[in-house]
This record gives C-alpha cells, sequence and structure tokens, in this order.
C-alpha cells in the first residue's frame, strides 16, 4: 500500500461506516487504510508559497510565508517573506518591525504545521475522528498552484458539536503526494453563524527537495511520554509539582485523554533572561482532530505578582481566559502549579474545565 | 437541451435577456416587451434561455452529498477512479473542451457566492477564579480515589488512560468560582493578561 493513499480513504471510511448495507469486512479495510491518515509536511520535498489571513492578538493580518521541505522526515523550515503585504525591508516603523520578527521567530520555530495561529489540521485518530465529526466532499477539480494544475479534493470537517472548529479543506490527489494541503479555511461557529478566523492557501508549489533547508533549534530538550497519570504524579512530586486535571465528564463532549508526557523545554522567561530548563508536564485530551492540552509546571520567574499572591490579596485565585480566532488559552495558578490550558474549544467551555480542576 | 447562440449587435445586453429566477416576483418590464416584439434576434434568445431555465428546473434533484442520507456513492465513485489514466485523458482532451466550452453563454452565478464573511475579532475576557480548600474533603477523596488507582482498572472496568481520568471523578474539585469581569471595567484593568512561555515552537 502506498504510504500517502489517505486522504480518499478518510472520505471512503467515512462512507463505509455511515453505509447501513456495507460489509463489515470493507467497514474494517477502509478504516484499516483510513488509519493510515497522517499528512506529514516533513515527509515531502517541495518548496511552497503559503498566504495567510489570521486574527494575531486581535488584529487581523496577512501574511506570506515560504516553506522548503527536504522530504527526509525531519529538515523543513518556513521563512516569513511579507506581513501585511510588506517585505521586511519595506518596514520603517520600529514597531512593525518588531511584529514582523516576532511572527518570523513564531513561523521559524514552528515548522509550518503548528504554531499558536497556524496550523495544518491533521487527523490523530480516525476512529474518534469518524465519532466526533463529519466528512463530507465538497469539489474535485485541479488548483492552479503550478502550470499544470494539482489534482485537488475539497472537503468539509465538520464536528458534531457546534463548541469547535469545522474546516474546508482542500488537498492534493496525486498519487505521489495525496492529502498535500493546498488551501484550509477555519471557521467557528457564534451566534450570527459560521465566522472564519484563518485562511491558507498555498499560491505556488516547486516539487522536489530544495538545496538550502535549515531545520530552526527547537527549545524542546527532551520529550518523554509516560505511560500513566500515575507515573507524571510521581515524577512531579519529585520536583515539589502538585498536578491537577479536570474531572472526567467535565471535558467538552468526545474529548478523551489520549497522552502524557514530560517535557524538558528551555526558555528564558526568568528575572535575569538567562536560558534555564523547565519541566513541564503535558496532557492532551483529543476527539480525533482537536486537542485541549493542559501544560502544567513550577511557576515563571516573570509570571505577573498578582497571579502568585492572590488578586488584591484576598487570597483569591486568579485566572485569565484569553482568546485568539478560535484558539483559546487559559492560564491558572493554584497549589504552586501554573496551569495553562489550551484549545480550540470554545471559550465558554473553560469555565466547566476550571471548575472541575481536581489535584492528582 | 436547448442551444443558446451569441445576440446581435441591437445594444441590449446578454445578461438583460436572463430569464427571471425560479420564485421570483413581477413579469418583464414594458420596454423590454417592446423590445422583444421589434428584436427577432433576442426574442429568439430569450425564448431559448427560458426554455432552457424550464428544463433545468425539472431535472432529478438528488440528495446533497453532505449527509447521510446521501444518494451519491462516493465510495463507488472513488473505487473505480483510475487516476493516472483520468489525468492523461483529461490533459489530452483539454482543447477539444475547450472548443466545446468557448461557445457557451454563461449564466449568472447565484447572489449568494459574492458574500463576503466577517473578518475574525478578538475576545479577550479576564477572569477572578476563587478558590476555596477544603482540605479534609479532599483529603478523604484523595484517599478513596487513591485506592481505586491503584487497581489495574478502574470502576468502570476501563484500562489505562480512561481509567484514570474515570478515577477523577471520585476527587473534590479546588472549588473555583468563576467570575465574568467586563472587559473595559476597572477591576479588569487593574489586571494584566499573565507571561506566557516564549513560545518558540511550544511543547
Amino acid at each position: 500500500m502506498r504510504r500517502g493513499g489517505n486522504l480518499l480513504r478518510v472520505l471512503l471510511a467515512t462512507w463505509f461506516v455511515a453505509a447501513p448495507s456495507c460489509d463489515q469486512a470493507e467497514t474494517d479495510e477502509a478504516l484499516d487504510l483510513a488509519r493510515k491518515v497522517v499528512f506529514d509536511l516533513t515527509t515531502c520535498a517541495f518548496t511552497a508559497e503559503r498566504h495567510f489571513t489570521a486574527d494575531v492578538g486581535g488584529e487581523t493580518i496577512d501574511w506570506d510565508e515560504r516553506v522548503k521541505s527536504a522530504g527526509d522526515g525531519k529538515n523543513i523550515s518556513v521563512e516569513l517573506v511579507a506581513r501585511n503585504g510588506l517585505t521586511r525591508d519595506q518596514i520603517s516603523d520600529a514597531a512593525e518591525l518588531e511584529a514582523f520578527d516576532l511572527l518570523a521567530a513564531h513561523l521559524a520555530a514552528g515548522g509550518g504545521s503548528r504554531v499558536l495561529f497556524q496550523r495544518d489540521p491533521i487527523p490523530d485518530d480516525v476512529d474518534r475522528l469518524l465519532l466526533n465529526y463529519e466528512v463530507s466532499l465538497v469539489e474535485v477539480g485541479r488548483e492552479p498552484i503550478t502550470a499544470r494544475g494539482e489534482p485537488a479534493l475539497t472537503y468539509k470537517v465538520e464536528p458534531i458539536y457546534a463548541d469547535r472548529p469545522f474546516y474546508v479543506l482542500t488537498a492534493s490527489t496525486h498519487r505521489l503526494r495525496q492529502g498535500f494541503p493546498i488551501e484550509c479555511q477555519e471557521y467557528v461557529q457564534d451566534a450570527n453563524g459560521p465566522r472564519l478566523v484563518s485562511d491558507m492557501k498555498v499560491t505556488s508549489v516547486t516539487w522536489g527537495a530544495p538545496a538550502d533547508v535549515v531545520a530552526p533549534a527547537s527549545p524542546i530538550v527532551l520529550r518523554s511520554p509516560l505511560d500513566s497519570i500515575a507515573t507524571a504524579r510521581q515524577l512531579a512530586g519529585q520536583i515539589g509539582l502538585s498536578l491537577f486535571l479536570p474531572q472526567d465528564g467535565s471535558m467538552p463532549l468526545g474529548f478523551e485523554l489520549v497522552k502524557v508526557e514530560e517535557v524538558q523545554y528551555q526558555t528564558t522567561a526568568n528575572l535575569a533572561g538567562s536560558l534555564e530548563t523547565l519541566t513541564i508536564y503535558r496532557f492532551v485530551y483529543s476527539d480525533g482532530l482537536e486537542h485541549v492540552d493542559f501544560i502544567e509546571h513550577l511557576p515563571i520567574d516573570t509570571l505577573p505578582p498578582e497571579f502568585v499572591q492572590g488578586h488584591g490579596g484576598l487570597g483569591v485565585d486568579l485566572a485569565m481566559i484569553a482568546s485568539f480566532g478560535s484558539i483559546t488559552i487559559g492560564s491558572l495558578f493554584h497549589s504552586g502549579t501554573q496551569i495553562t490550558i489550551e484549545s480550540r474549544i470554545a471559550a465558554d467551555r473553560f469555565g466547566l474545565m476550571l471548575r472541575s480542576l481536581v489535584p492528582l | 437541451m436547448s442551444a443558446i447562440g451569441d445576440i446581435g449587435g441591437c445594444g441590449y445586453e446578454s445578461d438583460q435577456l436572463l430569464p427571471p429566477r425560479a420564485g421570483e416576483e413581477g413579469g418583464p418590464s414594458s420596454s423590454f416587451a417592446d423590445h422583444m416584439t421589434s428584436c427577432p434576434a433576442c426574442s429568439i434568445a430569450f425564448v431559448r434561455r427560458r426554455a432552457m431555465a424550464v428544463e433545468l428546473r425539472s431535472l432529478l434533484r438528488w440528495t446533497a452529498p453532505s449527509g447521510r442520507q446521501s444518494a451519491l456513492s462516493f465510495a463507488a465513485v472513488l473505487e473505480r477512479l483510475d487516476e493516472a489514466a483520468f489525468e492523461t485523458r483529461l490533459a489530452a482532451q483539454e482543447p477539444a473542451f475547450r472548443r466545446l466550452m468557448q461557445p457557451l453563454e454563461r449564466l449568472r452565478a447565484p447572489t449568494s457566492l459574492s458574500l463576503s464573511l466577517p473578518a475574525p475579532v478578538l475576545q479577550l475576557r479576564p477572569l477572578h477564579v476563587r478558590a476555596a480548600r477544603i482540605a479534609a474533603l479532599a483529603a478523604a477523596a484523595a484517599l478513596v480515589a487513591a485506592v481505586l488507582f491503584d487497581s489495574s482498572e478502574g470502576p468502570s472496568g476501563k484500562r489505562g488512560l480512561a481509567a484514570e481520568t474515570a478515577a477523577l471523578s471520585g476527587r473534590t474539585p479546588i472549588h473555583v468560582e468563576v467570575v465574568h469581569l467586563a472587559p473595559g471595567s476597572a477591576a479588569a484593568a487593574s489586571l494584566r493578561p499573565p507571561a506566557l512561555l516564549p513560545r518558540r515552537g511550544g511543547p
């Protein structure tokens, strides 16, 4: 079986699951194939120009980036070409230059697959995806990103529960790179109906390995998967850290804990501004496509004193919830632990998750 | 299906000769009716277009392929699709298709296609969280949960992470009380967002 034969398999799997008259063996086969669904940009050799429009910190910006991938599974780079239509050489304002450099750093470190305001949605579990989403075909055609046009399929991934985004995705159906993302529109549901929060479009692409791909340095020194919550609790206890997770049943529908890991993360977020290693415990809940991440660690030095001391000296913990486009981040300091929740789930679900936190 | 030819140079634009959409009220204006009487070319074109619109509306409709009731078997279609042969044939026949398509009139697209979507907006909502520590209850609950934890399966018979998260339901929450503060209020103004870790990729 060819590795890239994945995108159509998702749709096949969706159909087989939906059709009651299908033979069970066919269903199993289709699901087996569908489990191969992962399009990793690092596995395809290309140079692509991509145009983004997104909400970054309340400001609608657009940018152009150049993604280079060696196709070896590890070396990929993302270079910011222009922000709001201006290349770096064309910017004179200091604040604009700072914003350009900050975005460039985000893109360069993220590898193009997932940065805070940029992502190519990838199912991590097709079985769970099919329980929580409906996948439907929109269009079959060719996209003018190359001289000949790239054969492509446009499909919609729509959640059963309206508290998470839906996507309209256009992906290549070429047999050598099936699933390569060409366009991605991300919508959230609000009171007035669907609202577009990010839009990605590949404007041109050259297939084949580029000559100069330099993978960025990663702040992650070590990432260790853990087999249980109990192991995480034991390891965290050795550094004086208490861990918290929400009660089962208080998570948004369809989410299950799928990953626990310990991460050694290098950061300069301390008073001295020096490079230090922070031990982080990460708990990932997934519905097959979206994540709810719980990131817990000892407080960083630069945390505002209100969060450590309690608001107004009343012993009241303080939390902040901020939304950027469809991404919401909630931060809470409790019993010596800084807890950060990050997800594309609607912000109003965060209250319930915070209220149901229990010590491990 | 009716054929449509080009319109002569009588001054009437091609778009003015479109039949009304289904459900549209009102008949043709008097000036339009007068022109149809005096211009045979436009009259023929309009009659043909109206006939074609009727034919199109009478075509059998299938359920849209968006739900489980879809009558279209995409699985069957995709299974029969020989991608390589399809691409080759498409490339070879493209000039022929272009010649066939060239003389066809274009019909107006639905107006819904031109509707723009609103720009994204930021929502920033600071919250107060009240934590009441009920130590005795929490300790008792933790003890019960710890016993459950040590067993190989949770109370519902689940295994692994699912069993561990199920066991969390028996514990006492830290009793967080969420109070929403209106953005721009004095209390909200006294707060600053937490300093996030520098996200150079992020864990």
